[in-house]
């Protein structure tokens, strides 16, 4: 069976991406990590993180995937032992010290890191001669690249199907170190190949149309199928960042896409798995390298991709069912007599228009305005924790 | 230490070959952000006119490589398995795998541009029996000091040109100029930069060529002031061309090879350039906002 692997930049993401339909998820610790934030998993929360998976049959992945200088190299086997004691499934890594380290002092499974830019068979199996159980392959590779790789080694590959994208071959741009002091290969990348530069010839020029290396976000909806029969193990989602909403309604978009096909062995329609992605963020898209090198009709060119949606409008927390009364955290600003919609954690969405709304204190509201305002919502349908409340 | 030069054009070689240990050299179908692409003709006669000269020549195949890629390269590589090759560079774990199955054990240079980081990662490549491995351009001193005390293969290290800082398989100059309705006139051009909106005073040097798009640093990297303490660990020293020409690269290596600081004005003076010692001095913070990876 195909793997669904969604990123989770915190334990609420964690549990949306898995209710939401993902096999996986990929999530950052305080340590080594490409995301070395203060917000990272902690220790506790890797092990309230796996106890959730694994109670529900799932995963869960931690990025040890910087590239370490010599000042980065202490206390990591200690790291990896904490990480193995806590029943992670997995961990992401790109530099052979820290692979070393985990085969020889944990029985933790190892994933090769996309920063290594894996591009071919040869490389694949190296890796997998060494112990590595899956490859994350190169985003450069089309997806008869991808299929020929499959007929040749025995290794799980990993691929990209959604998210924003690396311009360069992953880990090897350093454009951040050297324009803003930040090792992009240590957490820091400051993005700086999505700004915008003048393209000069000599001393010329060439248009006031600003230069842009940056792309579309990829979106392989419609590759899924070919990737599903040529043998790839994992399809991941990029996004650790992302909202709650964007993170359920990708998730549960692919994991209808994947469960269709595999039911219906084809997909003659794509449109409304497209109808459904833009509702989490309606983002310029394209397919990547997977079609084949990326052209023009690929690239941003004085335009935001991104558009946030308003959709999102508040997360359920819990539901009485004698009362028929649904308790749920504002997120976005909306009123009584508005035509809403439950997206449930099995992907099903069913309307309804809200009647009744309160506060905690059971005073009547009009307006819920206030963000992360706890709200009591009459709903005529039973909710459960985690369904999310959507404009219609 | 040996010192290592590219070349733009094959009449220069003897010119550009006085000063230094060897010349680096390749072709686009395998080699990227190249001074010059040559023949098969043109490589075999430059390898025999620099062996003659009792001097190394290297092979420049840093594409990553697909497995078709790698197929016609190990194909390419056997015209050459008995030539008087130093070693061949690559910047492929399957490029490495494949020059060992043509003959080349032992003479393969991987340079993996920001990987080899620390004494650990350089070394692991003795696994594959490679002749040496470049250091990562973007670590302190101290850092490459330590990997150079601990090698267990030959160092390699630029130590003087503009440093590449990005490197997409796209052909972004195309794409760009397709999104203006314009005719394309810059693949391979080396009198390109890119101007950031912010930093008007910074034109990075940019190539497009055809295993895709490199962006590089603006000033000139150089270690003039460290020859000493690099002979004491670093075997190969690069002086790369790149947007430059010839004249150029043989006035870098006389200016190497007598420590010749008047020499080094003049050259800053002719070609208007600014030097600097990249990231010798210069650590990298890395607490920020990720980008996806």
């Amino acid at each position: 069976m195909i793997e669904l692997l969604a990123p989770a930049g915190d334990l609420e993401k964690l549990k949306i991406a898995l209710m939401y339909g993902a096999d996986a998820v990929f999530v950052g610790g305080q340590q080594f990590s490409l995301r070395a934030r203060a917000s990272n998993f902690t220790l506790d929360d890797l092990q309230e993180a796996t106890s959730f998976a694994h109670a529900r049959g799932k995963k869960v992945y931690v990025t040890t995937n910087i590239i370490p200088h010599h000042e980065d190299m202490h206390d990591l086997i200690e790291y990896l032992k904490a990480l193995e004691e806590r029943h992670v499934d997995a961990i992401i890594s790109a530099s052979p010290y820290i692979i070393d380290m985990a085969l020889k002092h944990t029985t933790l499974e190892v994933h090769l890191s996309t920063q290594q830019s894996t591009t071919n068979a040869k490389t694949v199996n190296y890796w997998y001669g060494r112990g590595i159980k899956r490859v994350v392959l190169a985003r450069e590779l089309d997806k008869h690249q991808i299929k020929q790789i499959r007929t040749k080694t025995e290794a799980d590959l990993e691929v990209f199907i959604h998210g924003g994208m690396c311009m360069s071959f992953s880990g090897r741009c350093s454009l951040s170190n050297n324009m803003t002091d930040r090792d992009a290969n240590r957490g820091g990348c400051a993005h700086s190949c999505r700004w915008n530069y003048d393209l000069m010839d000599g001393e010329t020029k060439v248009s006031d149309v600003p230069f842009s290396m940056s792309s579309k976000d990829l979106e392989a909806l419609e590759q899924i199928p070919y990737l599903i029969d040529a043998g790839v193990s994992s399809l991941k989602i990029e996004g650790r960042m992302k909202s709650l909403h964007y993170i359920a309604t990708v998730v549960a978009t692919y994991r209808k896409l994947i469960d269709d096909y595999m039911k219906h062995h084809e997909i003659t329609d794509f449109a409304p798995y497209m109808k459904e992605l833009e509702k989490a963020e309606n983002r310029l898209a394209s397919h990547g390298y997977l079609e084949g090198l990326p052209g023009v009709e690929q690239q941003l060119y004085n335009a935001r991709s991104e558009r946030p949606t308003q959709l999102f409008i508040g997360l359920v927390l819990d539901y009485n069912q004698e009362s028929g009364i649904a308790t749920i955290e504002q997120r976005n600003h909306f009123t009584e007599g508005e035509a809403v919609e439950i997206f449930h954690p099995n992907g099903h969405v069913e309307p309804f228009i809200i009647h009744e709304m309160m506060d905690e204190n059971h005073q009547r509201l009009d307006v819920a305005r206030h963000p992360r305002q706890i709200l009591k919502i009459k709903v005529p349908f039973v909710v459960e924790p985690y369904a999310m409340l959507r404009k219609r | 230490m040996k010192k290592l030069i590219t070349l733009h054009d094959m009449i220069n070689l003897e010119m550009v070959l006085e000063h230094v240990d060897g010349i680096i050299v390749g072709q686009d179908t395998y080699g990227t952000r190249l001074t010059h692409s040559f023949s098969d003709e043109e490589l075999i006669s430059i390898i025999h006119e620099a062996h003659e000269r009792d001097k190394d020549v290297f092979l420049m195949a840093n594409q990553m490589m697909t497995d078709d890629q790698l197929e016609g390269f190990g194909s390419w590589l056997m015209q050459f398995q008995h030539q008087p090759i130093t070693g061949v560079i690559v910047a492929d774990l399957g490029a490495i795998i494949t020059s060992n199955e043509h003959g080349f054990q032992g003479r393969v240079i991987y340079n993996p541009e920001t990987l080899a980081t620390n004494d650990y990662d350089f070394n692991d490549l003795t696994r594959l029996h490679v002749m040496g491995v470049y250091a990562a351009k973007e670590i302190t001193l101290s850092d490459l000091t330590r990997i150079g005390t601990h090698k267990q293969v030959k160092m390699f290290m630029v130590g003087h040109g503009h440093l590449n800082m990005f490197y997409s398989k796209r052909q972004l100059i195309q794409n760009y100029m397709d999104f203006l309705a314009e005719p394309t006139r810059f693949h391979g051009k080396q009198n390109l930069t890119l101007i950031e909106e912010h930093r008007k005073e910074e034109p990075y040097p940019i190539l497009e060529d055809d295993a895709g798009t490199h962006v590089f640093r603006r000033h000139v990297m150089h270690v003039i002031n460290h020859l000493d303490e690099l002979s004491g660990w670093l075997d190969y020293m690069i002086i790369d061309t790149l947007f430059k020409d010839d004249r150029y690269g043989a006035l870098v290596g006389q200016m190497y090879r007598y420590r010749d600081v008047d020499l080094m004005k003049r050259i800053q003076e002719d070609y208007h350039e600014t030097w600097d010692e990249g990231f010798f001095d210069k650590k990298t913070i890395y607490k920020g906002k990720g980008g996806e990876q």
